[in-house]
C-alpha cells in the first residue's frame, strides 16, 4: 500500500490554498482529493512548508469524518444510515453489502476494489434505504438487491463514456421539458433521464429546451419530468425511466395526436408507487396538480423559502431575476437604511431555522451594535442531522435566494466578509453555490461596491469536513479557524466574539433564504403566517414510514397529524401510525396520541422534542422505540466532540445501557440509571449537542416506557431487535425455494413444494427471506 | 465592575472576570481539573459547576463570566451531586490503581512500590525511612510477617512475586536509624500495652508531637511478639530501642492504675487483645491482633483517632479514594506493565536487593497524593462503580524507561498537556487524535513520547491533574 507520494502535488496545493493555520481543512481536502486518502508523507510535507504544525494537522485530520488515513478501494460504497434509511433497514443492507463483497475485517475487499462505509445521511431520505457508489446513488435498496446493485454499478462503470454536450437547435423552442435535478431526483435517476431526453431530442431534431429545475419536493415520486408547451396544461410525469422517454417525447412533440394521459385511479396508483416493489414496475404515470394526492401534498404547503419550486432553474440567474429575484436586495440598497432592514426582520418575527429559534432580528441588531471594525458573517449549511435535507435542498435549488439573503444581512449588520459553510457531503449544493457565487460576482452583486451602493461583500465557500457538532456555531467557527471542531462556552456569543475573535453573524441557510421574501412582501405578510411566537413557514423533510415523503414547507402551527395524514397521506403499507421523530438526534419521539401538537418552537419543546433543523420522520408500529433511542444516541455519541465529561462519557454509558437493552442483556436498574444519566447529560453538557442528545431517550422513556420494560425482560414488542427475535416459516409456505436461494448463510432448508425450515442458530436475521417470500410465510417473533 | 455574591459573600470583580475568579476573590474554593491559570478556559472537566441561584442553572465557573447582581452557590446539594456525577463518569473510564495491590493488601499500608524504587536506585536510607514510617517495626515484621502483600504482587503473575518482606527487613537492618523528634505540641498521652499495636500507636503519636508514654506491666516491650519462635529478640529489642530514641517514654514493669493514668495524661489509648472494660470507657482502643502487621495497622489508626479527638482543629482526614483495576490483569496488560520494570520477563527472584527491587512493575500511581481526581473523588464521595463500562479499557503504558510515562487509561482529556506543548513551541508536542469518547492524547505521526516532549515534559507532568503523565521514578509519598 506504500505507494510513492508525489510531494510536488502537495507543494502545488499549498501554493494554491495558502500557508496559514486556517487553511488546514481545505488543504486536507485537496490532499485527500489527490491521493484518495491522507498519506503521512503528504501531511509531513504540509507541515514543512506551511504554518501548520504536526499537532494541528493530526488533531484536525483525525477529528473530521471526511478524512481517511488509510488507503481506500477503487470505489467507495456509502451506505446511508440516516434516520429514514435506518428505519427502513439500512443496517441489514450494510451487512448485506459486506457479505456480498466478502469483507469480514476492515472496510475494504481483498482486491481493493470497494471500500464500504456507513454515512450519517446522504439526504435522500425519501429513497430510503439509499446507497451511494462513488457518484451514483441507488435508492430503495434491499438486502436481496445488493448484488444486482453492485453488478449494475460495475457494468455502467465499464461502459462509461463521456457524453457529447447537447446542442440546441436553431429557432424558437416549441416547448420545454423540466427535469428535477435535486439530489433525490438525481439519485432517483434523473441524470440518466436527461441524457435520454437529449439523445431523443437530438435524434428527432426537436427544438425543445431541457430545463433543469430544483427540488419539486415530491421526492417520493422521483425522477420527475414535466412537459410544458405554451398554451397547454403542463404534464408532470413521475418515476420516469429512461426507456419511457421516447414515448413521452413522441407523444408531445412529434405525433400530432394529443397525449392520452394515464390517470386512472391515481389515488391507489400513488400508494402503489411508493411501495418498494413498485420501484421495479416498468410503468410511468402522468400526474398533475389537480389529482387529489398531489393536491394534498402540495396544496397545504406554503412556499416561501421554496418559492417557485419545480419552476426555477437553480443555476439560471436571469430566471431568478424574472421571478422576483434581487428585488429585495435592490430595494434595501436603494433605501440605504440598515436599521430599517433589521427592524423589518424583527417585526416579521423570524426566528433562526437551525434549531435554536433565536430571534433573527435581535441577533442582527447585536452584531450591528457590537464594537469592532472587522465583523464577519457565516452561513451555516453544515446540516448534519441524519434524516434531514432541508438545507441541502435549499442550497441546491435556491442558491441565489440564499446568497441574496446573505447580501441583505451583510448590509444590515455592516459586514464585508462572509463564509458559506456547506457540508462537503453535499457535492451538488457545493457545486451550485460555487456557480452562483461566480455568477453573482460577475454580475456585480458580490465584491466591491455592490450595485454602486458603496456596500461591499466578499463571500467565500468553505466545505465542512463532516462533524455534526460543527452545526453548533462556536464549533463551526473553530473549524473555520483551522482547529478541531470543539465548541466553547457561550456567552460570549459569536455575535459579540466569533470568527477570529470578531463579532460574527451566524445564521442557518434556510433563515437567510427567507429574508428576500420578507423584504419583498413585508414583515406583516410573514408574521401573518404561523403562530403567535413562531412566525412564518418551516421547511421539513418528511420521510420514514409515510405514503408521500418529500421536502415540504408548511406554516408554523400546523399540527403533526395534518402533516402526517394530510400532506404525507398517512402511514405507508397499511400499518399503524406510532410516532413521529422531529428534530433528529436533538429532538424527540412524539407519540401518535399527541398528534394534535402544533408544529412550532414552544409546542415541540413542550412535549420534549424540538424543532431542530427540520427532520420529520414518521414511525409505524413495526418500529421499536428502544432501538430508535439507541440509534439516535449512537449517532450523537459518535459525533460528540469529546470535550466535556458529561457528553463524552455520559453518552457512551447511556449507549451501553441502551445496547444492552436491545441485546436482551439489560440489568435490573438499567432503566432508572439510563433516565438519571440522561438528565445529568442534559443539564451539565457544555453545548447544544450534549444538552439535547438525551432528548430522544427521555421522550421515548416518557411515552414508551413499557417497551423498555419489555426489553429488560428479553422481549421486543415491535419484533425489531435482532437479538430478541426469531425467524420461522409457517405452514403457508408453498415451497417455492426463493427464501433458501436468497439466504446468505444457508440457514433455510427444505424440499421444493414442501414447508421450509429456518435454523435459528445459523440465521443472521438479514430479513432477506421475509422480503422475498411471495406468500408472507416468514414470521418474525 | 460587577458586584455579586458567592455563597452569600459579596465581592466586586473586574469586568470580564469569571465566576472562578470571583470565587477566588471570596476565598471560596471551587474544584477544577482542566483549569490552568493564564490560559483560555477549557470547559472540559465540568467539575467546577456552580449554581446561579436566580436561574437555577448550573454554570461552569471557569468560563461563565460574572454578571452584576448574580448570586452564586458553590456547594449546595445540587452542585455536589453534579460534581459527584462528573467524577463518577470520569472514574468509569479511569483505568488505573491509586495504590498498588501490594500496598492495598498490606494491613499496615506500606508504600511498597516507592520503597522498591528507592532500593533499586541504591537509596537504602530513604527506603528504610519509608519502611519505618509505614510499618513502625519493619525489621521485626521482616521475620514474623506472612507477607500478604506478596500474594497481591502482579509480578507473581508473570514469573515470581517480589520478596517484599526480605527487602524491607534488609533496608531496616542495614541502615542505622537517624531519628528526628517532631516539635512537641504540648500534650501528653499514654498508650497502655506495649505489643505491636501499642508500639505503632505510640510511634505515630510521637510523630504528631505528643509526649507519649507506653505503660505496661510487663518488664519488656513487645507483648506477644516476645513469644514468637522465628523472631530473634535482639531484632525486636533494637527496634524498641530505636522507638525510645525517637522520643517514646517506656514505663515498663509498672502496675496500671486507671485513675492515676487518667489524671496524668490528656489522652489514653488502650492497646490489648480485648477491648477495655467499662472503667476504660474514655480510652481509644487499639486492638492487638495475632497477625502482627494488622496489629500495627490498628495501632496507627488508633493514634489518628486519638489525635482527632484531642485536636479540634486537626484536619479531618478524608478516607482516601481508591481507583482500582482488577488485581489479576490480562496478559497483554502485564506486558504493558513490564515496560515499567528494569528486569525483563523471566528474570527470577534475585539475591541482590537492588536487582530484586528492579523487578517491581510499579503498578502504583505516581501521583497518589497530588492527583486532583483522587482528592476530589474522596471529597465528593465518588463511586467508581456507579457507571460501569461494558468493557474495561486496557492498561496501557507509553514511554521509555527512566523518562516520562503516559498512561492513556488515566487521562481525563483535559488537554492541558496539549496546550502546554503548543505554548512551549515543541516541534511535535502532543495532540488529540480522534474524536469523542475514543479521542486520545498522542504525539503526532506516531513518534515517541520523548520526541514529543523535548522541552515541556516536566511542566506537563506537573500540570497533569491525574497520574496520566508522570515520571516513573517519582518519589511522591502516599498521602
Amino acid at each position: 500500500m506504500n505507494e510513492e507520494v508525489d510531494i510536488l502535488e502537495v507543494d502545488r496545493i499549498i501554493e494554491e490554498i495558502g500557508r496559514d493555520e486556517a487553511s488546514v481543512i481545505p488543504i486536507l481536502q485537496a490532499v485527500q482529493k489527490s491521493f484518495k486518502y491522507l498519506p503521512e508523507e503528504a501531511l509531513r510535507r504540509v507541515c514543512e512548508i506551511s504554518d501548520i504544525t504536526p499537532a494541528q494537522i493530526e488533531g484536525v485530520s483525525s477529528f473530521f469524518s471526511q478524512f481517511r488515513r488509510t488507503p481506500v478501494g477503487k470505489h467507495m460504497i456509502s451506505v446511508c444510515d440516516g434516520t429514514a434509511c435506518h428505519v427502513k433497514g439500512s443496517q441489514a443492507v450494510y451487512n448485506s453489502v459486506l457479505r456480498e463483497l466478502g469483507i469480514s475485517e476492515g472496510d475494504t475487499d481483498v482486491d481493493g476494489v470497494f471500500t464500504v462505509q456507513k454515512v450519517a445521511c446522504l439526504g435522500c431520505c425519501t429513497l430510503a434505504p439509499a446507497v451511494q457508489i462513488d457518484e451514483t446513488t441507488y435508492g430503495h435498496v434491499r438486502t436481496d438487491t445488493v448484488a444486482d446493485m453492485i453488478a449494475d454499478f460495475l457494468e455502467h462503470e465499464a461502459n462509461r463514456a463521456p457524453r457529447v454536450a447537447h446542442e440546441h437547435e436553431e429557432g424558437a423552442p416549441v416547448g420545454e421539458i423540466r427535469v428535477g435535478l435535486g439530489s433525490c431526483c438525481v439519485a432517483g435517476g434523473s441524470a440518466k433521464i436527461r441524457d435520454a431526453l437529449e439523445d431523443e431530442l437530438d435524434a428527432l431534431k426537436c427544438r425543445v429546451d431541457i430545463k433543469p429545475v430544483g427540488c419539486v419536493g415530491m421526492c417520493h415520486r422521483t425522477p420527475l419530468v414535466e412537459v410544458v408547451i405554451p398554451g397547454e396544461t403542463p404534464v408532470l410525469y413521475a418515476k420516469v425511466k429512461p426507456e419511457d422517454i421516447p414515448e413521452i417525447v413522441e407523444n408531445h412533440f412529434k405525433s400530432a395526436q394529443p397525449f392520452i394521459k394515464v390517470r386512472a385511479a391515481t389515488e391507489s396508483l400513488l400508494k402503489k408507487l411508493y411501495t418498494d416493489a413498485s420501484h421495479h414496475v416498468p410503468e410511468r404515470y402522468a400526474i398533475d396538480v389537480r389529482d387529489k394526492p398531489v393536491a394534498d401534498f402540495l396544496g397545504r404547503q406554503q412556499h416561501v423559502a421554496t418559492e417557485h419550486c419545480g419552476v426555477l432553474n437553480p443555476s439560471d440567474m436571469d430566471e431568478y431575476r424574472q421571478l422576483g429575484g434581487f428585488k429585495a436586495l435592490e430595494a434595501v440598497l436603494a433605501a440605504d437604511d440598515p436599521e430599517r432592514v433589521i427592524d423589518t426582520i424583527t417585526k416579521s418575527g423570524l426566528r433562526g431555522r437551525g434549531g435554536g429559534g433565536f430571534p433573527t432580528g435581535t441577533k442582527w441588531g447585536i452584531v450591528r451594535k457590537a464594537a469592532g471594525e472587522q465583523k464577519y458573517l457565516v452561513v451555516n449549511g453544515d446540516e448534519g442531522d441524519p434524516g434531514a435535507f432541508m438545507d441541502r435542498m435549499i442550497m441546491e435549488s435556491y442558491p441565489s435566494r440564499v446568497i441574496e439573503g446573505v447580501i441583505i444581512a451583510s448590509f444590515a449588520v455592516g459586514v464585508t466578509e462572509g463564509v458559506l459553510y456547506v457540508r462537503a457531503e453535499y457535492p451538488l449544493a457545493v457545486k451550485r453555490i460555487k456557480a452562483a457565487l461566480a455568477a453573482f460576482e460577475a454580475a456585480g452583486y458580490l465584491g466591491e461596491n455592490i450595485m454602486g451602493s458603496g456596500h461591499s461583500l466578499r463571500l467565500r465557500l468553505f466545505e465542512g469536513a463532516g462533524a455534526f457538532v460543527c452545526g453548533e456555531e462556536s464549533a463551526l467557527i473553530a473549524s473555520l479557524e483551522g482547529r478541531r471542531g470543539m465548541p466553547r462556552y457561550r456567552p460570549p456569543f459569536p455575535a459579540e466574539k466569533g470568527f477570529n475573535g470578531c463579532p460574527t453573524l451566524v445564521n442557518n441557510a434556510e433563515t437567510y433564504s427567507l429574508v428576500p421574501w420578507i423584504i419583498r412582501n413585508g414583515a406583516e405578510a410573514f408574521a401573518g403566517k404561523g403562530t403567535e411566537h413562531s412566525k412564518g413557514t418551516k421547511v421539513f423533510s418528511l420521510a420514514g414510514k409515510i405514503e408521500r415523503g418529500g421536502l415540504i414547507e408548511v406554516p408554523m402551527g400546523i399540527t403533526i397529524r395534518e402533516v402526517v395524514e394530510g400532506i404525507g397521506g398517512g402511514v405507508a403499507g397499511g400499518r399503524e401510525f406510532k410516532a413521529v421523530q422531529i428534530g433528529g438526534p436533538s429532538g424527540g419521539c412524539i407519540p401518535a396520541s399527541l398528534g394534535d401538537t402544533t408544529v412550532d418552537f414552544e409546542a415541540l419543546t413542550g412535549v420534549g422534542a424540538m424543532m431542530g433543523s427540520g427532520g420529520f420522520v414518521v414511525l409505524d408500529d413495526s418500529d421499536c422505540m428502544v432501538e430508535m433511542a439507541r440509534y439516535f444516541l449512537s449517532f450523537t455519541q459518535s459525533e460528540s466532540c469529546g470535550k466535556c465529561t458529561p457528553c463524552r462519557v455520559g453518552t457512551k454509558r447511556m449507549l451501553e445501557i441502551l445496547t444492552r437493552l436491545c441485546n436482551g442483556d439489560g440489568r435490573k436498574g438499567d432503566i432508572e440509571k439510563l433516565e438519571s444519566l440522561a438528565k445529568t447529560v442534559k443539564a451539565q453538557s457544555l453545548c447544544g449537542l450534549g444538552k439535547t442528545a438525551p432528548n430522544p431517550v427521555l421522550t421515548t422513556l416518557e411515552y414508551f416506557r413499557s417497551e423498555f420494560e419489555a426489553h429488560l425482560e428479553g422481549h421486543c414488542p415491535a419484533a425489531k431487535c435482532t437479538s430478541l427475535i426469531t425467524y420461522s416459516i409457517n405452514d403457508d409456505c408453498i415451497g417455492c425455494t426463493k427464501c433458501a436461494v436468497e439466504c446468505p448463510v444457508e440457514a433455510i432448508t427444505g424440499e421444493p413444494y414442501e414447508v421450509f425450515e429456518i435454523d435459528p442458530e445459523r440465521c443472521v436475521r438479514c430479513d432477506n427471506c421475509r422480503q422475498v417470500c411471495p406468500v408472507d410465510a416468514v414470521e418474525v417473533k | 465592575m460587577p458586584d455579586l455574591k458567592i455563597n452569600g459573600i459579596p465581592v466586586t470583580v473586574a469586568d470580564g472576570a469569571t465566576l472562578l475568579d470571583a470565587a477566588v476573590q471570596a476565598s471560596v474554593e471551587v474544584p477544577t481539573l482542566c483549569h490552568m491559570k493564564d490560559s483560555e478556559p477549557a470547559t472540559s472537566c465540568m467539575l467546577c459547576v456552580v449554581k446561579d441561584v436566580e436561574t437555577g442553572r448550573l454554570l461552569p465557573a471557569c468560563s461563565a463570566v460574572a454578571v452584576d447582581g448574580m448570586e452564586i452557590d458553590t456547594e449546595c446539594e445540587e452542585v455536589q451531586e453534579a460534581r459527584r456525577d462528573t467524577l463518577n463518569l470520569l472514574l468509569s473510564e479511569h483505568v488505573g490503581d491509586c495504590e498498588a495491590p501490594c500496598t492495598r493488601i498490606c494491613p499496615s499500608h506500606l508504600d511498597i512500590p516507592l520503597m522498591l524504587r528507592e532500593i533499586e536506585q541504591g537509596r537504602l536510607e530513604s527506603a528504610a525511612r519509608i519502611a519505618r514510617h509505614d510499618l513502625v517495626i519493619p525489621a521485626t515484621l521482616g521475620y514474623v510477617c506472612p507477607a500478604p502483600c506478596q500474594k497481591g504482587c502482579r509480578r507473581g503473575k508473570i514469573d515470581d512475586s517480589i520478596t517484599i518482606r526480605e527487602l524491607h527487613r534488609h533496608a531496616a537492618e542495614t541502615v542505622e536509624p537517624e531519628e528526628q523528634a517532631s516539635p512537641p505540641n504540648g500534650k501528653r498521652v499514654a498508650v497502655v500495652g506495649s505489643g505491636p499495636a501499642g508500639l505503632a500507636c505510640a510511634s505515630v503519636l510521637c510523630r504528631l508531637g505528643y509526649e507519649c508514654s507506653i505503660i505496661d506491666e510487663a518488664r519488656e516491650a513487645g507483648g506477644s511478639l516476645r513469644d514468637h519462635q522465628e523472631l530473634p529478640l535482639e531484632v525486636l529489642d533494637a527496634e524498641v530501642a530505636r522507638l525510645g530514641n525517637s522520643g517514646i517514654l517506656f514505663r515498663l514493669g509498672e502496675p496500671i492504675s486507671i485513675h492515676e493514668i487518667a489524671d496524668e495524661f490528656d489522652g489514653i489509648v488502650f492497646a490489648g487483645e480485648e477491648a477495655p472494660g467499662p472503667h476504660f470507657a474514655d480510652a481509644v482502643y487499639a486492638q492487638e491482633h495475632k497477625l502482627t502487621v494488622r496489629a500495627v495497622g490498628f495501632g496507627k489508626a488508633a493514634a489518628l483517632e486519638l489525635h482527632q479527638s484531642l485536636q479540634e482543629d486537626a484536619p479531618v482526614s478524608e478516607k482516601p479514594f481508591d481507583s482500582k483495576v482488577p488485581t489479576i490483569l490480562r496478559e497483554t496488560e502485564l506486558k504493558e506493565l513490564l515496560k515499567n520494570s528494569s528486569a525483563a520477563e523471566g528474570q527470577k527472584q534475585a539475591a541482590d536487593p537492588a536487582d530484586e527491587a528492579a523487578r517491581c512493575l510499579h503498578c502504583d500511581c505516581r501521583k497518589p497524593a497530588s492527583c486532583k481526581l483522587r482528592t476530589y473523588s474522596a471529597r465528593y464521595g465518588a463511586n467508581q462503580r456507579e457507571f460501569t463500562a461494558d468493557e474495561r479499557a486496557h492498561v496501557q503504558l507509553i514511554g521509555q524507561q527512566g523518562s516520562v510515562m503516559y498512561e492513556p487509561g488515566k487521562c481525563i482529556k483535559c488537554g492541558l498537556c496539549v496546550k502546554i506543548t503548543k505554548r512551549a513551541g515543541e516541534a511535535l508536542g502532543l495532540t488529540f487524535i480522534g474524536r469523542g469518547f475514543s479521542a486520545k492524547v498522542a504525539v503526532p505521526f506516531g513518534e515517541t513520547l520523548e520526541q514529543g516532549l523535548q522541552q515541556a515534559a516536566r511542566e506537563c507532568v506537573e500540570t497533569c491533574p491525574t497520574g496520566a503523565l508522570a515520571f516513573r521514578d517519582a518519589e511522591e509519598k502516599l498521602g
